[in-house]
């Protein structure tokens, strides 16, 4: 697990398990099971977007690609897409999780939100970051970026 | 083509022509396919009391402050502005929390407003309640507008905002800002009486009495974990019939649908009603509006401003004037 720390306050840690891969941009997260990869929200994306209110995706079935849409989201601070860390085909929504998206603010990784037969999965997985190191390195830019424009309030 | 409630479109293409408008200030990051902001800091908000509200309404309890900068102090204010337009950001909406009395404490910070303006910054600032002394303060800095939420039901302000006020306390506070020379842009918020459309018609009324240079109209969107979670918001038709009665009112004041309200499908026809019933701009349009908006013949204009800040002579028809001008559209913002 990355712990990553922003400040003293409690909400300005989370935590990003590091046998996961990450969509940078949207904060997806991308769990490798066998062939298939399951896809949610990362605990800085969710708390960067604040209290999600809606949330939509393709259906059962439609074909995605990486760094594009497969679904939107809307939340107090945040409205727009959920791009897909890899290529492929989406088998299964976690309904439950898109008609009540605000569970996804009470356990990220618990609730996913898709699952997919990827097409091209090593390719894809090779520039994301993935374990303790590269997860650090990256968030670290993050909220570097996050803290030049007065959006991060944690000490 | 879409249907369109034919009154109230007729009056706002009479007197706007084809512009409309779309808002994206950096409250929020907005992304859709006709429209999205950009990702360094333009127009952001700051609450001059952090995360503290004493009136701690039913359907906010606060939580909305949360997503704001943080000012606690004049130099807060400067410091925030300055970093804001180092990043070449152009404006700010102060806002805060209330006191108990329905004012937000924005006394202390009229020499730092009047700062903003001399470092060319765009203000807006959330009222609340004014008295003499503010209204003349907010005039004296030059704030590019003032913001107060008209609520026209005696009830509501009592049992949703926990204020004791009245209507005549709130239509006060427009007539000393119309009365120093303050820009306003009053706000009604639809079905804020707990999902019921109570004083809506009145607080319209009262507006009317009052210099405005617009109306913003925004819908309950009640916040999770607070009572109000769980009330059901206006739907869009109900919505909608407000839309069109403001057009009617106010057929010459530009009419914005502003930042809340609920999202989803539920957004989606409440942007669409707006399209139709002749609003002149629309703050984070649901994904497909924009679209929707060409197929209605009308002309698009972006702007990551806060809504409030429309200007008549800016969503008056200069149709022909930017064409010629641009070989398409506006040089500054149409897209």
């Amino acid at each position: 697990m990355a712990l990553i720390s922003a400040g003293t306050k409690e909400e300005c840690n989370w935590e990003l398990p590091d046998d996961f891969y990450y969509q940078k941009k949207d904060h997806v997260w991308a769990k490798v099971e066998g062939d298939r990869v399951r896809m949610g929200l990362d605990a800085f994306g969710v708390w960067a977007a604040g209290d999600l209110a809606q949330m939509r995706t393709f259906p059962a079935g439609r074909a995605i690609r990486k760094d594009h849409a497969f679904g939107n989201i809307e939340s107090g601070k945040f409205i727009g897409p959920m791009r897909s860390p890899v290529s492929g085909k989406i088998l299964e929504i976690n309904d439950e999780v898109v008609a009540n998206p605000a569970k996804v603010n009470e356990d990220n990784y618990g609730n996913w939100i898709v699952l997919v037969e990827p097409s091209s999965l090593e390719e894809d997985l090779s520039d994301l970051p993935h374990g303790e190191e590269a997860i650090k390195s990256w968030m670290a830019a993050e909220l570097e970026d996050f803290k030049s424009k007065d959006l991060l309030n944690c000490d | 083509m879409p249907e369109t409630l034919n009154q109230e479109w007729l009056i706002a293409r009479a007197n706007f022509g084809q512009r409309i408008h779309f808002y994206a200030p950096s409250l929020k990051h907005y992304e859709t396919t006709g429209f999205r902001n950009s990702s360094e800091p333009f127009f952001i908000p700051v609450s001059v009391t952090g995360g503290a509200c004493s009136l701690r309404c039913e359907h906010c309890k606060g939580k909305i402050l949360k997503s704001m900068h943080e000012a606690g102090s004049p130099q807060q204010l400067l410091e925030i502005a300055r970093r804001l337009q180092d990043g070449g950001g152009k404006g700010l909406l102060i806002s805060g929390g209330s006191l108990a009395d329905g004012s937000v404490p924005l006394l202390d910070y009229v020499e730092a407003l009047g700062q903003l303006k001399e470092m060319g910054l765009k203000v807006a600032v959330h009222t609340g309640l004014v008295d003499e002394r503010l209204a003349a303060g907010l005039a004296g800095a030059g704030v590019d507008i003032a913001m107060i939420d008209i609520i026209g039901a005696d009830e509501t302000i009592r049992d949703v905002y926990h204020l004791d006020a009245t209507v005549a306390d709130f239509e006060r506070s427009l007539r000393l800002l119309g009365e120093n020379g303050v820009t306003t842009a009053p706000h009604v918020v639809i079905g804020l009486h707990f999902g019921e459309i109570r004083g809506e018609a009145k607080a319209l009324e009262m507006i009317s009495r009052h210099p405005v240079s617009s109306l913003v109209l925004v819908l309950l969107t009640p916040q999770p974990d607070t009572p109000m979670q769980g009330v059901a918001p206006p739907t869009p038709e109900t919505a909608g019939l407000i839309f069109a009665q403001a057009r009617r009112q106010f057929p010459e004041t530009p009419i914005l649908l502003g930042c809340a309200r609920p999202a989803g499908e539920h957004k989606f026809r409440t942007d669409t009603l707006a399209l139709q019933a002749g609003l002149n701009g629309i703050a984070y349009p649901a994904e497909g509006i924009v679209e929707l908006a060409g197929e209605l013949g009308l002309e698009p204009v972006f702007s990551e401003q806060c809504c409030a800040l429309i200007t008549q002579e800016e969503s008056r028809a200069q149709t022909d004037n930017n064409m010629a001008a641009a070989g398409h559209g506006d040089t500054d913002g149409v897209r």
